[in-house]
């Protein structure tokens, strides 16, 4: 066990945080005006194929990383067009807003890319790692936090960053209205189909930059199916927080954590199966997922939490 | 005469729903530079257009169906199970080792066994969202997703250890094959057309009488419209949730065995192309009836056929179809929205209630779709 946790640990940590943490904050959004948005996975896989996609033809990567990002506001404008406006069911939407995401991004991959499961970004530099300087000597924090690309640190900023304008602005109140006591907002003058469309806007920007993050942050490459659960681990995350950003960051490092012990055993050869340890992060979500439920339960009741 | 015209109604929507889907596949198509008309046409013909089409139309619309009537059998109890895939693979594996290791019974017991076991190991794998959600109130969007990707790992790890066979052919590893009398006889020479669409229709019937007619299917459908009505009806509500994620797991396994049984004859890594999510699409076309999900599945099955033959020949990618199905969804889901507006007197009438004006009404509850 001694090779494993060690300060790379927890520097890699937060490098494989970032994607999930970046779409949980996204999925925060929406949990707090009131919707439930499944269709992060697939928000993220679109922000990581444009990523890719637009970096390759402007030859810029943070221009592909800003693509990433409206292209999963944009998809987060069909999911709220359809669940707002047009009303339909937010599970099976979310769903359908999935299945496409996958479809296209496979299709455009192959029609404009022309290529078959996966493309390399060529001839682009990706995103340069920054030195923190001084900050980077200070013991143990220092070589964790040193050496990151900067959407690493944007991510662990704006967890507090959000808790700061849901509780502290007239912004975050409105939408916190919006989502508790829809009603009643209403009442007050507040737009609450306005407030819901800015938070799936811009909800869906952070999980299009979260998935960005996945294919250029330290690979630069776009593979079908890459994104591989990460959105709805991001969605598990939003529940066990409860919505409450700070809360969502833990469970985001920890899913980040799982991750990282994976491919530490994996070079340590410990005689773990790679397939065991590559299950870690999913195993910790069925779990997180189930002791966060049943802490509701006991304060909600049980037939209440039995129904949806 | 009133449920056959109830019928052909909704078939009638449906098919209103595929044919929007066509279209706006077909604009993508378009902007992508390809000619629908020739496309379509090439899915008609790799679909219908001879004998070895026809072949892998029915090979394909078999596990379809069966993942269908998976996730639509848990949908009955409004639960849902996205996590197909997983308790396929592990029906699958199941499956494959019966078929091969139970080297000197007859073939009708082989299958049967091997069958049988699928059906069991993607019972308890689908059982276990269920008993989370029973006991904790796990959603089983989230636990059945991440099972879905824990089972196909367990497979790989099976497949790459204690079962395999061959090394790699290719990239993928698979075990070793199964004897000769667990195989499901192929009906179409030349094609991977196989028995499990004679089981797989079988099922389809078997499901719906339950569902309408057994006590089992009358709580799942007591549970599935209202949990609060069916607990105060005296229905063990927990139970009832438990076994419905187990019958669709058990359904999802067996569409596993199938397709070791009929199609790969062994257990391939990795098989399913995404065999569990087309179930969600083909259960949600079907509006979750069983019978419906058969002509659903065989719909489907010929979009895979076709879909596959074009591709061979012109260089339209078969992401094409999952674009396609994901438009279905989403018009699925609009057609539950259309009929709460017709059940409100109609759009104008829905739009006075819910449009731009009538919500700054301050008594207007505003509500998110449901």
């Amino acid at each position: 066990m001694d090779g494993i946790f060690d300060i790379n640990l927890f520097q890699s940590m937060l490098r494989l945080a970032t994607p999930t943490l970046l779409a949980a904050l996204g999925g925060v959004l929406a949990h707090k005006s009131g919707i439930l948005d499944i269709s992060l996975e697939g928000k993220m896989i679109v922000g990581a194929f444009f990523a890719i996609a637009v970096a390759q033809a402007t030859g810029h990567v943070w221009i592909g990383v800003f693509a990433g990002g409206v292209a999963g506001a944009l998809m987060g404008l069909l999911f709220a067009f359809l669940v707002i406006t047009i009303k339909t069911n937010d599970v099976i939407t979310g769903v359908g807003v999935n299945i496409l995401a996958d479809g296209l991004t496979a299709y455009l991959l192959r029609v404009f890319l022309g290529s078959s499961g996966t493309h390399a970004l060529k001839g682009v530099a990706g995103q340069a790692k920054v030195d923190l300087g001084a900050l980077g000597s200070i013991p143990i924090l220092g070589p964790i936090l040193n050496d990151h690309t900067p959407l690493v640190y944007a991510a662990l900023l704006l967890a507090p960053l959000i808790w700061v304008v849901l509780y502290k602005t007239p912004i975050g109140f409105r939408v916190r209205a919006v989502g508790e006591r829809p009603m009643a907002a209403r009442t007050a003058g507040v737009n609450v189909e306005g407030v819901r469309y800015g938070s799936l806007l811009a909800g869906g920007f952070l999980c299009g930059l979260g998935g960005a993050f996945l294919s250029t942050g330290s690979l630069s490459m776009f593979t079908e199916g890459m994104v591989a659960g990460r959105g709805f681990m991001a969605f598990t995350a939003v529940i066990f927080g409860y919505g409450n950003p700070i809360w969502v960051l833990l469970a985001g490092l920890l899913f980040g954590l799982a991750e990282g012990v994976g491919f530490k055993v994996q070079i340590a050869r410990v005689a773990l199966q790679q397939q065991v340890v590559e299950m870690l992060p999913y195993l910790i979500t069925v779990i997180v997922v189930s002791v966060t439920a049943w802490l509701r339960r006991r304060r909600v009741g049980q037939m209440a939490a039995l129904t949806e | 005469m009133g449920r056959l015209k109830g019928f052909l109604a909704t078939l009638l929507q449906q098919a209103a729903i595929i044919l929007a889907a066509f279209l706006v596949s077909g604009i993508v198509l378009l902007l992508s530079g390809y000619n629908p008309i020739t496309v379509y046409a090439g899915f008609v013909k790799g679909a219908f257009g001879s004998e070895v089409s026809l072949g892998n139309t029915l090979r394909w619309a078999a596990p379809m169906i069966l993942t269908g009537l998976a996730v639509a059998v848990a949908f009955r109890a409004s639960m849902w199970n996205i996590g197909v895939d997983g308790q396929l693979y592990l029906g699958a594996v199941a499956a494959a080792w019966v078929g091969f290791t139970l080297t000197d019974a007859p073939g009708w017991i082989t299958v049967l066994a091997s069958l049988a076991f699928g059906m069991v190991a993607g019972g308890i794998w689908g059982a276990i969202p269920g008993v989370l959600r029973a006991f904790t109130g796990a959603s089983e969007l989230v636990t059945t997703l991440m099972l879905n990707y824990i089972g196909i790992l367990i497979t790989d790890f099976l497949v790459l250890g204690p079962i395999r066979q061959w090394g790699p052919q290719g990239t993928t590893f698979r075990s070793p094959t199964i004897v000769e009398a667990a195989e499901l006889p192929r009906i179409i020479a030349k094609t991977q057309a196989n028995a499990g669409i004679f089981i797989a229709v079988a099922l389809a019937f078997l499901l719906y009488f339950v569902i309408r007619r057994a006590t089992v299917g009358y709580e799942m459908r007591i549970v599935g419209t209202n949990r609060w009505f069916a607990q105060y009806g005296g229905i063990n509500v927990k139970k009832t949730i438990i076994v419905s994620m187990l019958i669709s797991g058990a359904v999802a396994g067996l569409a596993g065995g199938v397709e070791v049984l009929g199609v790969h004859r062994a257990f391939v890594q990795r098989f399913s192309t995404g065999l569990g999510f087309d179930g969600i699409v083909v259960s949600l076309l079907a509006k979750n009836n069983p019978l419906g999900v058969v002509l659903s599945g065989v719909f489907f099955g010929a979009m895979r056929a076709g879909s596959t033959a074009v591709e061979r020949t012109t260089e339209v990618p078969r992401a094409m179809v999952t674009m396609f199905e994901a438009i279905i969804v989403l018009g699925v889901t609009a057609q539950g929205t259309w009929a709460l507006m017709r059940r409100e007197g109609g759009v104008r009438a829905w739009w006075q209630k819910h449009g731009r004006k009538a919500r700054s009404e301050p008594d207007n509850v505003p509500q998110v779709g449901r």
